[in-house]
């Protein structure tokens, strides 16, 4: 072993070439934070906004083209209904299928449901109802039942939104129109039930959901309770704020297009993470549900009068989520449950059990055994009008 | 030193998701460049009496600073936010 004595000539050349090395390093770095700070200037908070923006729409663009060119397509060579027997596969495999089944079929209609639901939320702002239901002439029942589908509202500001149709001089029934047309036909529902199920069903659906809820809001009012409960929300809501002593301004803050892009993008993306794992639960259960319910029952219990009124008795206990409910439905369509008796069990959709007690701390009980009434009385009504327009057997 | 007074409604006693975010993003356009503000932020609940005597029925989640409502029924965006305070606070 021969080891090299550190002469002191050899330190200096070591010392050199450390200080050389360091140099480079320093300017490597400098240029490093140069670079990123031309990077920042370049991506600034205006720059990063336009390109949020434009990709926005962009993909916008790109869904929906892809939604009408899948129409056209379908137009030109109608896909056969194929109906899969999930009870061939092992147990654990059926909920996987089931899923990716389902969402090969919807996921565009789906994307374009959530987008859109986005867009509307921004564009069509919740104070809108606020200023328009104020009354109790026919016009507004009317009204209340075809806004109701453009607000996709969470369960919290939902409560707010009664109060202010209230404060602001609606009456109880406008109220109720606008809360039982609010799920039982909003906008994602019609939008996947037509698209999923078929545009026929989902109209009808629409149209009777409709009825349902004005007639129930229009009976509600005849009540003599009804305006001792209307009398309490008039003392509380004053005529101005002047009032309360201190003065309240309002200050309209200027919105930019980007403004309004970010928020309909976040709240797609909220709804969205709400929305999916709940489906993916609900698509679970009914993966089972349809491949282990033999099909004679369904052709058994499902059809004919006797299937209208089991499916609109199931709307009680049944608390499903929208989507899962239209996936359901369209499974059992496929088993051999007939159209008259699909649109019943939809449109039992308002008076579960489950949503029944939140209601009744606003409608108290009577009005929420009159709502529901009322829409039992509709969806037997609407499911055989249907059967006799389509010629479907009652027997 | 200038003052703030932040109310901030929201339909229920908890808080919900989007009164939440409202705050966050206020806290945060605050912080980031309106170092120099003073804030007291206050709770209520819409759908209380006492608010509708006081403000009149209000929709969630509004915001309400120096008692000038500045938005109310959604979320607004950090850039709003910063243009109401810019306003409010010249």
């Amino acid at each position: 072993m021969n080891e090299v004595a550190i002469t002191p000539q050899l330190q200096d050349k070591k010392d050199l070439e450390n200080n050389a090395f360091e140099t480079i390093k320093e300017e490597k770095e400098q240029e490093h934070i140069r670079l990123k700070e031309r990077f920042q200037r370049f991506f600034n908070q205006e720059r990063k906004k336009k390109i949020y923006t434009v990709f926005y729409f962009v993909f916008l663009a790109a869904v929906v083209a892809y939604f009408i060119y899948s129409k056209v397509q379908m137009f030109r060579t109608p896909p056969p209904e194929e109906v899969t027997d999930y009870s061939q596969y092992a147990w654990y495999y059926i909920p996987a299928i089931y899923i990716v089944d389902y969402f090969r079929h919807a996921w565009n209609s789906l994307l374009i449901a959530f987008l859109l639901a986005g867009i509307i939320y921004e564009f069509i702002p919740n104070k809108v109802i606020k200023k328009r239901l104020g009354g109790g002439k026919f016009y507004h029942y009317l009204l209340a039942a075809v806004l109701a589908p453009f607000f996709i509202t969470c369960s919290c500001s939902v409560i707010p939104i009664y109060v202010g149709i209230l404060a602001s001089g609606a009456s109880l029934g406008v109220a109720m129109t606008f809360f039982l047309m609010a799920p039982a036909a909003n906008f994602i529902t019609i939008m996947m039930t037509g698209e999923y199920i078929g545009w026929n069903l989902g109209l009808w659906r629409l149209g009777w959901s409709l009825v349902a809820a004005v007639v129930s809001g229009i009976i509600f009012d005849q009540f003599r309770f009804t305006k001792e409960l209307q009398n309490q929300f008039e003392i509380r809501a004053p005529a101005t704020s002047e009032e309360g002593g201190t003065t309240i301004k309002r200050l309209e803050i200027k919105k930019t297009i980007h403004d309004r892009t970010e928020n309909a993008y976040t709240f797609s993306w909220k709804l969205v993470k709400t929305v999916l794992p709940r489906l993916i639960i609900g698509l679970v259960a009914v993966s089972y549900l349809i491949a282990y319910v033999p099909d004679k029952w369904i052709t058994d219990y499902f059809t004919g009068i006797r299937g209208i009124v089991i499916a609109a008795l199931l709307g009680g206990p049944l608390y499903t989520p929208t989507l899962v409910e239209i996936a359901m439905t369209k499974s059992l369509l496929l088993k051999g449950m007939d159209g008259a008796t699909a649109l019943s069990f939809m449109m039992g959709q308002p008076y579960d059990f489950v949503s029944m007690v939140p209601n009744s701390k606003y409608f108290k009980w009577k009005g929420v055994i009159i709502y529901s009434a009322v829409f039992f009385i509709f969806s037997i009504l609407s499911a055989v009008i249907y059967a006799l327009i389509y010629h479907i057997p009652l027997k | 030193m200038t003052k703030l007074n932040v109310i901030s409604a929201s339909g229920s006693d908890t808080f919900c998701t989007n009164c939440k975010l409202t705050e966050t993003r206020l806290k945060k356009v605050i912080s980031e460049k309106f170092n120099e503000v003073e804030y007291t932020i206050e709770h209520i609940n819409v759908t209380t009496p006492e608010s509708i005597q006081k403000f009149g029925a209000l929709l969630s989640p509004t915001l309400i600073l120096n008692n000038v409502i500045v938005h109310e029924g959604g979320v607004p965006t950090e850039a709003m936010i910063e243009r109401a305070l810019k306003q409010l606070l010249r």
